[in-house]
């Protein structure tokens, strides 16, 4: 049996709360693009699914699994480009509740420096090698 | 072949060491041309403009040349090395592409062999760069304070310290509680505005470049005000050789436009600096047996900084830990120097890094599968981690070749790198290892993750030619001028007789102006 990214797709990334699994969430289309334009993703996709689909075991996931043992480099990448895909896509940013778009120029707002931090360790006495 | 108008000084490379020194002797009337193999890159189009900038971390702006492939990239035979080489190449070079760290060597690293007998003591101590890193932090732009009882006293940084967050404090209480050294890290990055340049926004991916100049790269520190005294920099000039007149002096170099046109440019004198793999490459390429070589130590010796991590997941951080710089936070030296205690020589510091952003977090931290949303809802924005940066001793059989199967789009042959991690670096990182793991189970971290060896780790290239008083055992004197040839200088890591324990980029460009001071001082012979 053949099985389709999106199929991979949502056992890798199995459905959460209201969102659907990463295959249904439409991801693989976002892959695609990106895999597209560096050399470091090409193929990866085409030849994981080509690996799977040769591995004779009727269970899926166990398939993903033998994937993932023969070829490690291979399912690294393919991981890579899926969590990158996953969490680019605007409805699972707003799940884990992080920022959509680019990190600038908004930047995130933390506390301020507060030297009061410092006040047992300027406690203690130079111990840099003098020679 | 083009020949072209001759200049006083021709600097290869405008990173870290070119841009200083191109602004320091253009500052005092050299008629300065600077090449640079890159180009200048828009700050606009940096990564974290782009709603893409995870996808961006791992492809065009990769850390590593061999897999960011861009056109002005050379390939790297890394095959028989345990540590990746990892840098930029444009205006500004890896300070495009860094955390902007500025630790200081401890005067101790100028003399290791009196102290713990091993490798060699530098030409130089510390306090003879002293002055060349005060004028660099006021260049670059540092943020930190003084009163860190594991350094020598200094003069005052520009600017306060970066935030520590309320995830710096946490580890803070706990270096505390174990009575273990730590300080606010000293960095490059503004934590106000300064010299025209805003103050940091705690965006987060330092490394990943920054698009407001917060953090310094000498493409928006140096190499505009080396500009603006008359300097030259030439873009998209890939350099191939150093060229020798009939009486053994450099009359110039090599180089190819992005083109492919050939030109020569004379000079009255060449200075490299072109980090510990590129400058190498240019002197072995430059002749066979490679240029002022007679010491056979070019491309011997490279060293990096061995690095291992250890991450603690602290779920009361709310899962806000990646707000602030990744990494520029606490340093810690309590294990710097050598403890007749321990079973190897020197030591490391320690740095602390902050969480990463969704993808990378799922990439290192998760498992796939139905665990996936559960290891990533409790470790994402929850993950501190310390670095374990240790001191890299110099061998021999750690070094960059020549590797003629690989050439660039000009034909120009790339290096291999040959580096093994030694049985001192080994036995130093397990001890970092340990020890980090004390540090993080004390700060109360629920779950730790370990790497005793992290591969993607060659941001520190050093040592290729090693400086020394003594023309048999080195290949630049004190100032960094070759033995073999008087008008030819180099100022990058190349020169670093011992690595330090901490990111040595301050250290290089404070080198970079002292070797510029000895030429103003002394070779007023080249300015035509």
């Amino acid at each position: 049996m053949n099985h389709h990214i999106e199929e991979i797709l949502n056992i890798i990334l199995p459905p959460i709360e209201n969102l659907p699994g990463a295959g249904d969430l439409g991801i693989a289309k976002e892959m695609f693009r990106m895999s597209n334009e560096h050399d470091r993703y090409s193929g990866v996709i085409k030849n994981s699914i080509e690996l799977i689909n040769k591995i004779y075991q009727p269970e899926i996931t166990e398939k993903i699994k033998i994937l993932e043992s023969n070829e490690p480099k291979l399912f690294s990448l393919l991981l890579e480009i899926i969590y990158i895909a996953y969490y680019s896509n605007v409805d699972v940013q707003k799940r884990i509740k992080w920022r959509p778009g680019p990190l600038q120029p908004q930047g995130f707002s933390i506390q301020k420096w507060d030297e009061k931090v410092l006040n047992q360790i300027k406690k203690r006495k130079e111990f840099w090698k003098k020679i | 072949m083009k020949t072209l108008r001759k200049r006083d000084i021709v600097i290869i490379g405008s990173g870290a060491s070119g841009g200083a020194v191109m602004w320091s002797l253009a500052k005092n009337n050299y008629d300065v041309l600077c090449l640079e193999q890159g180009d200048w890159v828009d700050p606009a189009t940096y990564a974290t403009n782009s709603k893409d900038w995870q996808f961006l971390q791992k492809t065009k702006w990769s850390v590593s040349p061999n897999i960011r492939k861009l056109p002005v990239d050379y390939q790297i035979n890394e095959e028989n090395s345990e540590i990746s080489v990892l840098m930029y190449n444009a205006v500004g070079g890896s300070t495009i592409h860094w955390t902007a760290h500025a630790p200081r060597f401890h005067p101790s690293d100028f003399r290791v062999k009196t102290l713990d007998g091993v490798a060699d003591d530098w030409p130089i101590t510390y306090f003879d760069l002293e002055k060349y890193y005060d004028l660099n932090d006021i260049m670059m732009g540092c943020s930190g304070i003084n009163g860190d009882p594991a350094n020598p006293p200094r003069t005052p940084r520009p600017m306060k310290p970066l935030p520590l967050g309320k995830d710096g404090e946490l580890l803070a209480k706990a270096f505390d509680k174990l009575g273990w050294h730590w300080w606010p890290s000293d960095s490059y990055i503004n934590s106000e505005n300064y010299n025209n340049r805003s103050a940091c926004n705690n965006c987060g991916p330092t490394a990943l470049n920054c698009s407001r100049g917060a953090r310094a790269s000498t493409d928006i520190t140096y190499i505009p005000q080396a500009q603006k005294l008359g300097a030259e920099l030439r873009t998209n000039c890939t350099v191939n050789s150093v060229i020798i007149d009939d009486t053994g002096r450099a009359k110039g170099v090599n180089y190819f436009d992005l083109n492919g046109n050939k030109y020569f440019q004379p000079a009255n004198a060449v200075i490299l600096a072109c980090n510990g793999i590129g400058t190498p490459r240019i002197l072995l390429n430059s002749k066979p047996g490679g240029l002022a070589n007679s010491s056979g130590l070019v491309g011997k010796n490279l060293m990096f900084h061995p690095y291992a991590g250890v991450q603690g997941v602290f779920p009361n951080l709310n899962n806000k830990a990646y707000m602030g710089p990744l990494a520029n936070i606490i340093m810690s030296q309590e294990f710097y120097e050598t403890n007749s205690k321990n079973e190897f020589k020197r030591g490391y510091s320690f740095q602390i890094n902050r969480s990463n952003g969704p993808a990378l977090t799922a990439i290192n931290y998760t498992r796939w599968g139905e665990n996936h949303h559960k290891d990533f809802d409790n470790r994402f924005g929850n993950i501190l981690g310390l670095g374990i940066i240790g001191d890299d001793l110099p061998e021999k059989i750690n070094c960059v070749e020549i590797d003629n199967k690989i050439t660039d789009k000009f034909g120009i042959p790339s290096v291999k790198v040959n580096y093994r991690l030694s049985e001192n670096s080994k036995k130093l990182l397990a001890h970092g290892v340990k020890s980090a793991k004390k540090l993080l189970k004390s700060a109360g971290a629920t779950e730790i993750f370990e790497t005793s060896h992290l591969k993607e780790a060659g941001w520190h290239l050093m040592g290729t030619t090693k400086m020394g008083n003594n023309s048999k055992s080195s290949v630049v004197n004190k100032y960094g001028q070759t033995h073999d040839i008087d008008n030819l200088f180099i100022v990058d890591g190349s020169v670093f007789v011992t690595a330090g324990a901490v990111n040595p980029t301050p250290t290089i460009q404070a080198f970079a102006l002292w070797s510029s001071q000895y030429i103003i001082n002394n070779r007023q012979d080249l300015k035509s």
